[in-house]
């Protein structure tokens, strides 16, 4: 599926381009009722820059529905730009595909007093290919211009109009798109009058005011005066904290398909009907399915038998064209090229396990870390991938296809603890997929250090993975060269100097639930010796280290991709002749969402015990609760830098 | 892109090429061996993922000088990590169709049930042509049914109109390569020059003598066996230095009745470029460069402030775009009106502009450190890939790129610093050599007093010079608050400063140092447990990590310019404590030179005086320095971890002990 980081106005759809640099029609550069079109500086634009370095005068866009299948699109985004800074606000993307003829664009500069300077030339336009980084191909391509000034402030002003022709989206519309405050933000859906509008927020309580016009009824949001915003430290996105208007269809278009999105169930229908057909096998493949399930107990370890066969048989490759953006490759493709992309990859495993006798379903789902939910009473397309939904008799599993190395029955990080939508053949519903908890994600250490006379030590360290942080090893690690799994220990160890002595990665390629790597260090001068003393950090190799600075007026919570917990425990021996002058006193916080303990005891025999355990048990910690935050990464922080004093015996 | 076609019109038919070949093919498409076939591993690298088991190119010449290249690899997968090898792209240069792609098959071999190979074919759905941007195109398959132990095979033509120059052929790859062939055919009425780079030998280099329809040829054939993998390592410029391979550029043809030069000398293609509009051929003049100079160094007669002035100019009001290259998109006084232009641009304007204002500048083409070095016994221009200026005054010769709104004219950005420039003059033209002109230099000052408690209380002073001052000056810059900058790049390695005051100066004059005053009061620093205070008295820019992790490498370190660190503290000690050990002065460098460590350590009654030097005297450093480089930078890191330990109310000494 095509992923959409770009609004998704933006990025479906049209036809042939005839002509790019027609004349700008009077209405591509209409402004809304009331606002000065020169967009000359003003007390009031002024004010409400403050120090940023930009202020957005205008970013307004107007949709207008021609039917179900066919919309133009105008947008015009006006921008004053006060230094070097916010130079990048004159640059312009606009991403099109098949489905999108742009139809004009135009750009200008102007100055304080809202004359024109300068005007967009056609040669000052690109237009290349698109392809993520991803992806085999794609049929996606973009657009840019870049207009900039020497004399600040200056003014810089873009308007397009867009044909689209197929309308899967209708905007998804932040009338703030990053930092930058904004003086007008006016979104305008013009559909006609027997068409249902439907829409959504987040983020906000602003509703549409509504009007009739010659085209048909108007909705618009008016947005003004919104301040600047800034990022927080262990913030969420701007983007994802920004207020949303959702708007959608009911009734659909594209490339010659139809469907109605008003409710899940039908949405759903729609993908049912794309791949309708698709899950064939050649006679040779159900052979193969009957051979790799033969003498299988119980539906679950078919499951588990075929899904290690897909993983070793394909690959993920991503090819998007058109609606294919959609429509997956049929399952005898797959079969016999070994490749697809998230959606070829699920059918094909559908297709294999009903060969097997096991019902599985496509889930649509918006993958990502610390992605905002799917707006649940607003079904509408809020998707950007594809895993597989088994209900199976006792317990529900989840796949994901496109990876080779993913342990059995793991859905992943990027894809827990949300709402994804199963594709039956009665039509779409929301399921959940699993939360994990701080002990689902644990990573947890043992080792034996052994401290010498001249502050060198030998460390045999085991560190044991499960859940997301085994998917961060496993990830980095599996199938990966000698030389790679070498250097990325390196990268990762925490250390003043050492020699890697020794490793074992063989666990990362198991596709167990747990991933385990033993390491072997020679650790050159650990201890830093001054005189009779020697002085060593017992925490090895899990430091907290980025302190958040003192915030009294935190706006936003502090979230993380996931919970998890983290458990050190260290033996140090320590160097025959010295005993222990100091060491750090025990640390032990324990708030809401996570706790910390360290602690550092003494044994007999010249032993040091040193135990850390950190866990996070939630992702998303309220804003009234960023002094209880900043105050564990503090002590948390200062506990891991602490030292243990050693003085040699009195002779 | 540029290139020239010789024109010749004759019309004998060409003569299957194949049929006269000396030497068989090395591969032949689909005949694999069984051992080939059942191979799993590859012990001469147990790092492979992939093994190239044979690359071949052929180029055969049309009668009008066309020619086509061809090219055949087999690939043995060995594990999924080598998939990334199933998948090609050709890119070609579109326009007018001076270069097609055509003939592409491809093909998965994999071991069947029975031990027999099973072919799965490349199907033309899967081939895809890309518009990369109206000029280039590029076509891009993926192999189907990948597998450890699957071996890939794929085929391809490229026609190009012109004889100018054939295809680059690399014979090694990131991962070993067993048999790399590379077979042009030359016509008689051609001659190339050739380069070769990297220092692997040929295994085989030889030609042969044909006869075409077209007349005499000449068939060359160049062979390397089992090459060994090249793999990028940290701190190396680019692996394109190392690479084994070869380069053929046309240098003269025989136009029917006499020879004709194509490649210039280095002399003649300077001049060719000072004519060319999309180089040097308007620079110093033009109106709107004429009115501009006019206005910015009107009243201005020491050239060194025409130069400040101009450069200063074209620094902050034309925005650099980034796109990179060495000839210019548009018109210099176009430039000027959308203030906005590529690097060659941004540079070309600053030449055109000094030239105008009367000083003695001129462009020079560099190969940056990213894109390689430069051979310059052969005057080809693609060996370069970016344009900056020099000019001469009072016989000094300074080299500027006015790219960065935040570099000043005396310091060039480190992909610059690759060893040298071409200075490209309507007469004389010469190589120059191009070295960092600056360090990164800072000197650090902490005064502070310390309580019981461990905390501190005073003041840091810091002062950065030439790379450290557009390090940190960048870094300023996208912080975008002066107390973030403060707490995060000055006052690295104190954790929790409370400030009291900071004042940064210099952040907008890049001519002047960048210094900063810090004051801040009772943050905590040492640990103070019972008695006994431990202090590390190395609060700034502390090396806690060796930052070469590596035990080895082979190529060599490259630093890119000098660095020059001092740093001073004055401790003064809480009432009551006394020092009952600290270290003592060090003195660490390397016996080969190029990097040195010294440290003084002086307790005078209640307060402890600490300096420190770190110098890194030049920016490359061989392979065969790294163990030393590497333990030096081992001796820094355990000297900066050592404490000093205090005592209340001991009486005793200050001791200083021997380690």
């Amino acid at each position: 599926m095509r992923p959409q980081t770009l609004p998704a106005f933006l990025v479906g759809t049209a036809c042939l381009l005839l002509s790019v640099f027609a004349p700008l029609s009077a209405r591509a550069q209409d402004v809304p009722e009331g606002i000065d079109p020169s967009f000359r500086i003003t007390p009031e634009s002024e004010h409400l820059r403050g120090n940023a370095s930009v202020v957005v005068r205008l970013a307004y866009v107007r949709f207008e529905v021609k039917d179900a299948g066919h919309a133009t699109e105008i947008v015009h985004r006006v921008a004053t730009v006060a230094d070097a800074n916010g130079r990048h606000y004159g640059a312009i993307v606009i991403p099109y595909d098949k489905f999108i003829h742009i139809k004009s664009f135009e750009g200008r500069i102007r100055d304080a007093g809202g004359k024109v300077v300068r005007k967009l030339k056609k040669r000052d336009i690109r237009d290349v290919s698109a392809i993520s980084g991803f992806s085999l191909y794609e049929d996606n391509r973009i657009k840019y211009a870049e207009l900039v000034h020497d004399i600040y402030p200056y003014t810089v002003e873009f308007s397009y109009e867009l044909e689209r022709d197929g309308l899967l989206s209708w905007p998804i519309w932040a009338p703030q798109e990053d930092e930058a405050p904004v003086e007008h933000a006016v979104l305008e859906i013009i559909a006609p009058g027997n068409m249902k509008v439907r829409y959504s927020a987040r983020g906000t309580q602003a509703q549409p005011t509504e009007a009739g016009s010659s085209h048909g009824r108007v909705l618009r949001w008016t947005f003004s005066g919104l301040p600047e915003r800034e990022p927080e430290p262990f913030g969420p996105s701007l983007e994802e904290q920004a207020p949303v208007i959702y708007t959608g269809p009911s009734r659909f278009e594209i490339e010659g398909t139809e469907g109605d999105m008003s409710t899940w169930a039908s949405f759903g229908a729609w993908y049912a009907g794309l791949i309708k057909g698709r899950d064939q096998l050649p006679p040779e493949a159900v052979a193969k399915v009957e051979e790799v399930v033969a003498g299988a107990q119980t539906d679950l370890e078919k499951v588990e038998r075929l899904y290690r066969y897909l993983q070793s048989t394909t690959r993920y490759v991503s090819i998007q064209l058109g609606l294919g953006g959609w429509r997956p490759y049929d399952a005898e493709y797959v079969y016999r090229q070994g490749y697809g992309d998230c959606k070829a990859l699920v059918n094909y495993m559908a297709a294999l396990l009903k060969a097997a006798g096991v019902l599985a379903y496509p889930a649509l789902i918006d993958n990502g870390y610390n992605e905002p939910d799917v707006q649940k009473e607003f079904p509408t397309n809020q998707f950007n991938h594809v895993v597989l939904f088994i209900p199976l008799e006792r317990d529900t599993l989840w796949l994901e296809c496109t990876s080779q190395t993913m342990p059995f029955g793991r859905v992943g990080g990027s894809n827990e603890d949300r709402w994804a939508l199963a594709v039956t053949p009665e039509g779409g519903k929301l399921v959940r997929t699993p939360r994990s908890g701080p002990r689902d994600n644990m990573q947890v250490r043992r080792g034996r250090i052994v401290l010498q006379p001249d502050g060198n030590a030998v460390a045999d360290v085991r560190t044991e993975y499960t859940g997301n942080a085994q998917d961060r090893l496993r990830i980095a690690l599996a199938e990966r060269t000698d030389k790679d799994r070498d250097e990325w220990l390196r990268s990762e160890l925490d250390l003043p100097s050492f020699e890697l002595l020794s490793a074992d990665f063989s666990s990362v390629d198991a596709r167990g639930p747990s991933v385990s790597l033993p390491v072997k260090l020679k650790l050159g001068k650990y201890g830093s010796r001054t005189g009779d003393r020697i002085f060593f950090r017992p925490d090895l190799l899990e430091h907290w280290t980025v302190v958040p600075p003192t915030d009294e007026k935190r706006a936003q919570p502090v979230v993380f991709a996931y919970a998890f917990a983290a458990v050190d425990t260290l033996t140090y021996e320590l160097p025959a002749g010295y005993h222990v002058e100091a060491a750090p006193a025990p640390v032990k916080i324990e708030t809401p969402f996570a706790s910390y303990v360290a602690e550092v005891s003494v044994g007999d025999e010249g032993v040091l015990r040193y135990i850390r355990h950190l866990e996070v048990s939630e992702t998303t910690i309220p804003p009234e609760q960023y002094g209880a935050f900043r105050d564990l990464a503090t002590q948390a922080s200062r506990a891991d830098n602490a030292q243990v004093v050693l003085v040699r015996d009195n002779r | 892109m540029k290139y020239c076609t010789p024109l010749i019109a004759c019309a004998i038919l060409l003569f299957p090429a194949h049929l006269l070949q000396a030497q068989p093919d090395p591969i032949r498409w689909g005949k694999v061996t069984e051992a080939e076939l059942n191979m799993d591993s590859f012990p001469a690298d147990t790092n492979a993922a992939a093994v190239i088991r044979a690359d071949y190119g052929t180029v055969a010449f049309e009668h009008d000088w066309s020619y086509r290249f061809i090219r055949h690899r087999r690939i043995k997968i060995l594990s999924q990590a080598g998939y990334d090898w199933g998948t090609f792209s050709i890119a070609y240069y579109a326009v007018d169709d001076f270069q097609r792609v055509s003939h592409i098959r491809g093909q998965t071999i994999t071991r069947g049930e029975n031990g027999k190979p099973e072919f799965h074919k490349l199907e033309r759905s899967s081939i895809f042509d890309e518009d990369i941007d109206g000029e280039y195109k590029r076509v891009r398959f993926t192999l189907p049914a990948l597998e450890p132990g699957a071996i890939v095979e794929y085929m391809y033509t490229v026609t190009t109109e012109s004889p100018a120059f054939l295809p680059r052929w690399e014979f090694q790859a990131s991962e070993p390569t067993l048999w790399s062939e590379f077979r042009p055919e030359i016509p008689g009425t051609l001659a190339y020059v050739r380069a070769t780079r990297g220092t692997l030998p040929f295994d085989i280099s030889e030609k042969t003598p044909l006869t075409r329809p077209y007349g005499p040829s000449t068939q060359y054939r160049f062979v390397m066996k089992d090459v060994p993998a090249l793999r990028d390592e940290p701190y190396m410029t680019t692996p394109e230095d190392y690479r084994a391979q070869i380069e053929f550029q046309l240098g003269a043809y025989h136009d029917g009745q006499q020879a004709r030069k194509f490649l210039p000398t280095w002399d003649e293609l300077a001049e060719r470029l000072m004519q060319d509009d999309l180089f040097g051929g308007r620079l110093g003049r033009g109106k709107a460069v004429h009115q501009h100079v006019q206005t910015l160094t009107a009243g201005l007669d020491d050239p060194r402030e025409k130069l400040a002035a101009i450069y200063d100019f074209v620094r902050t009001s034309i925005h650099c775009t980034g796109e990179p290259g060495v000839y210019l998109d548009h018109e210099l006084s176009d430039v000027l009106r959308s203030k906005s232009g590529s690097e060659p641009e941004v540079n070309l304007l600053l030449v055109s502009m000094l030239r105008e204002a009367g000083l003695n500048a001129n462009p020079v083409l560099i190969s940056t450190r990213s894109h390689g070095s430069v051979i310059d016994v052969y005057p080809i221009l693609s060996q370069f890939n970016a344009v900056i200026g020099a000019v001469r005054i009072g016989g000094e010769t300074i080299f500027l790129d006015a790219t960065d709104p935040l570099r000043p004219y005396t310091l060039l950005p480190t992909d610059d610093l690759n060893g040298k420039g071409w200075v490209v003059r309507e007469e004389g033209a010469a190589w120059s050599p191009i070295s960092a002109a600056g360090r990164l230099r800072r000197q650090s000052l902490l005064l502070v007093r310390l309580d019981s408690l461990g905390r501190l209380s005073g003041n840091v002073q810091t002062s950065d010079f030439e790379y450290a001052a557009l390090d940190r000056r960048s870094a300023l810059n996208e912080k975008g608050d002066e107390e973030k900058f403060v707490q995060d790049v000055i006052l690295n390695g104190l954790a929790d400063i409370q400030l009291d005051s900071l004042h940064i100066e210099g952040a907008d004059d890049i001519y002047a140092p960048l210094k900063s005053t810090v004051t801040f009061s009772e943050s905590p620093y040492a640990l103070a447990a019972g008695d006994l205070i431990y202090l590390n008295p190395v609060a700034l820019d502390r090396m806690a990590e060796n930052p070469l992790r590596l035990p080895e490498r082979t190529f060599p370190v490259d630093f890119a310019y000098p660095r020059d660190l001092t740093y001073s503290a004055r401790f003064e000690l809480p009432a009551g404590y006394s020092v009952v050990e600290s270290p003592h002065g060090a003195r660490i460098s390397m016996s080969s030179g190029g990097a040195m460590y010294e440290r003084s350590v002086d307790v005078q009654g209640h307060a402890i005086n600490v300096s420190t030097r770190f110098v890194i005297g030049k920016a490359v450093f061989t392979a065969g320095q790294y163990p030393e480089l590497r333990k030096f930078f081992d001796a820094v890191v355990a000297a900066e971890a050592q404490q000093v330990v205090l005592k209340r109310g001991s009486g005793e000494q200050a001791t200083s002990t021997v380690q």
